[in-house]
């Protein structure tokens, strides 16, 4: 335990080295817990929500994320001028990156988060998968070069082919520090090979700045499907139940749900009990998450990967479970024991998630950038929205596609769905294209009831999706409708003062 | 179902700002409606509408079969130089935008005939980035620019 890990929050002063909706996330927590927050933004960041929301911020660069987000130094700099004693790196940009945790460490603040040794072994995928071997973890067959340091000579295109053929295609290139499908490719026969491989070093290398990679065999059809853990550090692990998450495109979630529907009441209990010794046998500290593919008979799992962080998708285990994780990861970073009751909780509710993603889904998901006119989002029972935006802001082709989640909860699954369907049709993002339109006619389909889906469902069954259109005919009388009530809603509000950040806002210039 | 009939059929349940929710021949809608009475914005099942006809075909900015970029972003490898012939379906450029690497490739065999982009370069969305004719083609662009060549030769001589 660093030597300021004091218990007293109001001892402690929060950086948050992350943006948009994830940092916003963040603040809230420590807000409640009344510790302070720094913000830390790049220039494209500079009017955005949660500069304003937390106690202090501090430029750090440039737009582009290995400018500003990616930059440890630039990281550390900002922390040291604003005296923190703690760093929460949320998710994506340096959250699995082990440095960052060994930074934070020489700096004596507390790293919210594992230790820079877990956070190095976990997020190294190959050695990961033989920590999970040892911890008695079913794993794939695999194979990743004997020496891969920087420098060394490259395992030659014979080598990744003839190792390709003993493990059969089809296959997946990964990165060894790999995560949310970069770095990332899946191989279905031998020509494809160095194309893959080279494409994947690349993304890698940008990505993650470690371009090692390793084969992995491809299981498919599967289910993705993962577990919640949080450790005290002290040998005590709680397992926060499990989350589905197949629903996705170019390997990334779009639809996440806890607790994960239609598995076998043991099959969900080997999981639990596999993630809580894999997590016990690494003494980890902090939350994380142990992923698994389940395959098609729903009978045999598959250690995937270890994520030693928040996930994206970590509302819908709060919600369905009652518990708020970053409340938790902060108990644990500073030394606290877990609750007593907490481990093996049982579910009090079910949560559907929906990401928001700028991309147009009926266009092979091509990013949606631009000035966001409209920032609509539903409020009613249920209901919870982890957002970055609000009207009048420009997204940038900067960052990450998510701008948003929209987090449904009900007392059955039947009810989250109906909520989050009803939910989507109350959001309003225009004029970008989001993921939300595909999203809901998946809530609404036979597979997602009967949990037939599967990780590429997306990709080869809904191809040829296309997003709804409003009938031509019906252009007339709703646009006589808006006229009548957006006429009426204008003189209604002609003395009162123009709110910021509604979608009320005119951008278009016509003023009442 | 008469189609006469349903224009007159609307009927409004609720109208809470902005969420305009409708009664159309039994079946129930909601719309998220915002901007002025004279430009109303849409979004119906969370997709926002920008004409009300017919979904556009994606044309020129799809992924496969184009030779401009399919989203705003950078570029980050250009695959061809001018005078490669290529096949169908060939990678010619691989663009990156929100740490996405999207590829490029050629909608049909044929010979690069211009590379308009360097490794860098910022482009914006339907922003051409490689020039490629086809093979057949080729030769009638070649014999018509010199064509034009000699005709605007012809006219500065008269000049």
């Amino acid at each position: 335990m660093p030597k300021n890990a004091d218990q007293d929050p109001a001892t402690h002063r929060v950086l948050i080295a992350n943006r948009g909706e994830a940092a916003r996330r963040l603040i809230r927590t420590f807000r409640k817990l009344e510790v302070e927050t720094i913000a830390v933004y790049s220039d494209a960041d500079k009017g955005a929500l949660f500069v304003e929301e937390a106690d202090f911020s501090i430029n750090i660069g440039a737009a582009p994320s290995n400018e500003s987000y990616l930059r440890l130094d630039k990281l550390i700099e900002a922390g040291k001028e604003r005296s923190a004693t703690a760093l929460h790196p949320g998710w994506g940009f340096l959250s699995e990156n082990p440095d960052l945790a060994t930074a934070v460490e020489s700096e004596k603040w507390i790293f919210i988060g594992p230790t820079s040794e877990q956070a190095r072994d976990l997020g190294d995928k190959v050695t990961a998968r033989k920590l999970a071997e040892a911890a008695g973890v079913p794993c794939t067959p695999a194979w990743s070069p004997e020496k891969q340091e920087h420098g060394d000579a490259e395992p030659s295109l014979e080598d990744w082919t003839r190792q390709s053929e003993i493990i059969g295609y089809p296959l997946l290139v990964k990165a060894v520090s790999g995560g949310g499908g970069k770095g990332m490719r899946i191989v279905r026969d031998s020509s494809a090979l160095k194309d893959a491989i080279h494409s994947a070093r690349r993304e890698a290398l940008s990505s993650f700045n470690d371009d090692r990679l390793f084969l992995e065999k491809l299981i498919e059809p599967a289910r993705h499907i993962e577990v919640q853990v949080v450790g005290d550090g002290f040998g005590d692990v709680a397992i926060l139940g499990d989350r589905e998450c197949s629903l996705q495109r170019r390997h990334q979630k779009l639809v996440e749900e806890a607790p994960a529907p239609h598995i076998e009441k043991d099959i969900r209990q080997l999981m639990h009990s596999a993630a809580k010794n894999l997590a016990i046998s690494v003494n980890y500290r902090g939350a994380g998450t142990v992923e698994f593919l389940l395959d098609s008979s729903g009978e045999n799992y598959y250690f995937l990967e270890m994520n030693t962080r928040l996930q994206v998708e970590h509302p819908v285990t709060e919600e369905a479970y009652g518990v708020d994780l970053v409340e938790l990861q902060w108990l644990v970073a500073i030394g606290k024991k877990l609750p007593s009751n907490l481990d093996g909780k049982s579910p009090c509710a079910h949560s559907i998630e929906i990401r928001v993603n700028a991309e147009n889904p009926s266009e092979n998901f091509i990013p949606s950038t631009g000035r966001l006119l409209d920032c609509c989002w539903p409020s009613f029972e249920g209901i919870r929205v982890d957002s970055g935006i609000r009207s009048g802001d420009t997204v940038t082709p900067y960052y990450d596609a998510m701008l948003a989640k929209i987090i449904a909860t009900g007392d059955s699954r039947e009810q989250a769905k109906d909520r989050l369907i009803q939910a989507i049709d109350c959001t309003s993002i225009s004029p970008l294209q989001t993921s939300i339109s595909l999203g809901r006619d998946l809530l609404k389909s036979e597979e997602f009831s009967s949990g037939k889906f599967y990780t590429r469902m997306i990709e080869t069954d809904w191809g040829e999706w296309c997003s709804p259109v409003i009938p031509e005919s019906w252009e007339t009388p709703l646009r006589a409708m808006a006229k009548k009530l957006l006429t009426t809603e204008t003189k209604s509000r002609k003395s009162r003062q123009r709110r910021r950040g509604t979608c009320w806002d005119n951008l278009e210039g016509v003023l009442p | 179902m008469n189609p006469d009939r349903q224009d007159h059929d609307w009927k409004i349940l609720d109208w809470t700002p902005p969420v305009l929710f409708v009664e159309r021949n039994g079946e129930q809608h909601r719309f998220v409606l915002t901007g002025s009475a004279n430009r109303p914005r849409f979004s119906w099942q969370g997709h926002y509408q920008t004409t009300f006809e017919p979904a556009r075909e994606a044309g020129n900015s799809s992924v496969d079969g184009s030779t401009v970029s399919p989203m705003p972003g950078t570029v980050l490898e250009i695959k061809v130089q001018v005078g490669d012939e290529v096949s169908a379906g060939e990678i010619l450029v691989v663009v990156e935008a929100m740490k996405m690497e999207l590829p490029v490739k050629a909608p049909t065999p044929g010979r690069i005939q211009e590379v308009l982009v360097n490794v860098g370069d910022s482009v914006a969305q339907g922003k051409s980035l490689v020039v490629l004719s086809g093979k057949e083609q080729d030769r009638e662009e070649q014999d018509r620019e010199e064509q034009d060549r000699e005709e605007q030769d012809r006219e500065e001589q008269n000049d």
